[in-house]
C-alpha cells in the first residue's frame, strides 16, 4: 500500500466512525430522549441560512 | 489527472429550500440576506404562481429521483406570515405527500403560534440560535430562544435548535458555548462560521483554539448528542455520513420554475438549484480529505468583504483540514499527525468555474 493509500483509507475510516458514531444516537437515546432521536432521523435539514441575493454574483 | 472517488459521497440527501416571504422581524447586524437586498423591495411573500410551480416540481422530483428528499419554508422569517404559512404548509402536504420544516428566528413562536402549528402540516422547527456569549443586539436574545425550546418542543411539533454562528474570535470559547446550550436544552445546534460579507480570515492562533475546541467537544458530547460542527466546510461529518444539499428555490424564482414547462425534464432547473456548489480543482491527491473536497459552497470560491478568493479558497483548505483532523484524532487515531496540504489556488481558478451537481443525479 501506498502512503497516498494510506492517506486516502483516513477518510473511509473516518466515514465509518461517524457512521458508528450516528448509530450509536439511535440505538442509546431511544429511551432517554425521544425528542433527540426525533432530531437524529427527521431533521434532514442542511444548516444553511436561506439565500437569494448572494446566488446573483 | 486528479479523479475523485465517488463512492465516497454517494449518499446524499437532498432539500428544496423555499423562501416563502423577504419579511423578517429582525434585523442581524451579519443577515447576508439584507445584506443583499434593499428590505423594501423584499418586504412581500412569494406569489402564489411561483409557489404552486415549486411544489409541482417538487413533486415531480421526488417522484423521478431515486433519492432522500425534504423541503423547508425559510425568508426573511417565515413566521411574519402569520396563518399564511400553515395554509402554505397545508397546500404543499396535499400534493407532496408530507410536510415541511420552517427555519426561523423564533422570534414569533408564542403559545397561540404552537397550537396553531400543532394542528398544521409542519413537521418540525429550526429555530436559530446567538452566540450567548456575543448575541447580536439585533436578533433574538439566546436566552429566549433556549426557553422557548425547552418550553414548547414536543413530539408532535419538535423545536430543535439550528444554526448558531460562531466568529472567529470566539473558537477559543466554542466548548464553553457547547456547554452552556447543552445545560439549557441537553443538545447541541450546528454551529457554523461567520460568512458572506461579514467573513474575516482566521489566525493560525484561532485556528489552534479551533482545533482544541473540537476535539473537546467530541469527547465530551458525541457519546451524548449529534454533534454538528461547521458542516459549511465539513458536511461529511455531521450527517451521519450523508451528504446533504441545499437547493435554493427563492423569491423571485430563479430557476424560471414558473415560467415554462419543465415537465418529464426535470434536469433543466439542476444549474440554477445547484448554483450554491462549485467544483474545487484541488491537485493534492494525496491529502486524506481530497475525496470530500470536490466542491465548496460558492462563497468560498469569490472574492468578497475585502478578502480576495484566493484567500478565501486558503481559509476554506485551513479551516477543513483543521476540522477533519480533529475529527479524526479524537474518534480514529489520537496520533494523527496534522495535515499539511495546501491547496494550490492558482491550479484551481485556471480551471473552467464550474457548478456541482452531485454525480448521483448525473445518472453515473
Amino acid at each position: 500500500m501506498t502512503n497516498k493509500d494510506i492517506d486516502r483509507e483516513k477518510a473511509v475510516k473516518l466515514k465509518k466512525a461517524i457512521i458508528e458514531q450516528f448509530k450509536r444516537y439511535e440505538v442509546e437515546l431511544t429511551k432517554e430522549n425521544l425528542l433527540l432521536l426525533f432530531t437524529v432521523s427527521k431533521s434532514a435539514s442542511p444548516p444553511l441560512i436561506s439565500d437569494v441575493a448572494m446566488l446573483q454574483d | 489527472m486528479y479523479t475523485y472517488d465517488d463512492s465516497i459521497i454517494s449518499d446524499c440527501f437532498y432539500t428544496f429550500s423555499i423562501a416563502t416571504t423577504g419579511k423578517c422581524n429582525c434585523a442581524c447586524t451579519y443577515c447576508h440576506f439584507f445584506a443583499g437586498n434593499e428590505r423594501s423591495k423584499v418586504a412581500h411573500d412569494l406569489s402564489k404562481d411561483i409557489y404552486k410551480a415549486y411544489i409541482e416540481y417538487i413533486c415531480n422530483w421526488k417522484d423521478e429521483i431515486n433519492a432522500s428528499v425534504a423541503y423547508r419554508f425559510t425568508g426573511g422569517d417565515p413566521l411574519v406570515m402569520g396563518d399564511a404559512l400553515f395554509d402554505l404548509a397545508e397546500e404543499a402536504y396535499s400534493r407532496i405527500g408530507f410536510g415541511p420544516f420552517v427555519l426561523t428566528n423564533g422570534k414569533g413562536i408564542d403559545d397561540q403560534w404552537i397550537i396553531k402549528a400543532k394542528k398544521s402540516k409542519i413537521t418540525h422547527v429550526n429555530i436559530s440560535l446567538e452566540n450567548p456569549i456575543s448575541p447580536d443586539p439585533c436578533a433574538e436574545p439566546p436566552i429566549n430562544t433556549v426557553e422557548k425550546i425547552s418550553k414548547f418542543s414536543s413530539i408532535e411539533l419538535p423545536l430543535l435548535p439550528g444554526v448558531c454562528i460562531i466568529e472567529r474570535e470566539y473558537f477559543s470559547k466554542l466548548y464553553d458555548i457547547s456547554e452552556w446550550f447543552y445545560a439549557k436544552i441537553g443538545c447541541l445546534p450546528t454551529f457554523v462560521e461567520m460568512n458572506f460579507q461579514a467573513y474575516e480570515s482566521p489566525n493560525a492562533d484561532q485556528l489552534e483554539q479551533l482545533s482544541k475546541n473540537i476535539e473537546q467537544i467530541i469527547q465530551r458530547f458525541a457519546p451524548k448528542v449529534p454533534v454538528n460542527l461547521f458542516p459549511n466546510i465539513s458536511s461529511e461529518l455531521g450527517y451521519g455520513g450523508k451528504i446533504p444539499f441545499i437547493l435554493i428555490m427563492d423569491l423571485k424564482d430563479s430557476c424560471k420554475l414558473a415560467s415554462y414547462d419543465w415537465v418529464g425534464n426535470l434536469e433543466v432547473a439542476h444549474p440554477t438549484l445547484f448554483s450554491y456548489y462549485r467544483r474545487l480543482m484541488c491537485d493534492k491527491a494525496n491529502c486524506p480529505w481530497f475525496n470530500n473536497c470536490r466542491y465548496t459552497a460558492w462563497y468560498w470560491q469569490v472574492d468578497m468583504a475585502g478578502v480576495s478568493k484566493e484567500q478565501k479558497l486558503r481559509d476554506y483548505c485551513l479551516l477543513k483540514r483543521t476540522i477533519n483532523d480533529s475529527f479524526y484524532r479524537v474518534l480514529v487515531d489520537n496520533n494523527h499527525k496534522s495535515t499539511a496540504y495546501n491547496i494550490d489556488t492558482n491550479y484551481h481558478f485556471s480551471r473552467q468555474q464550474e457548478i456541482y451537481i452531485p454525480h448521483q443525479l448525473k445518472g453515473g
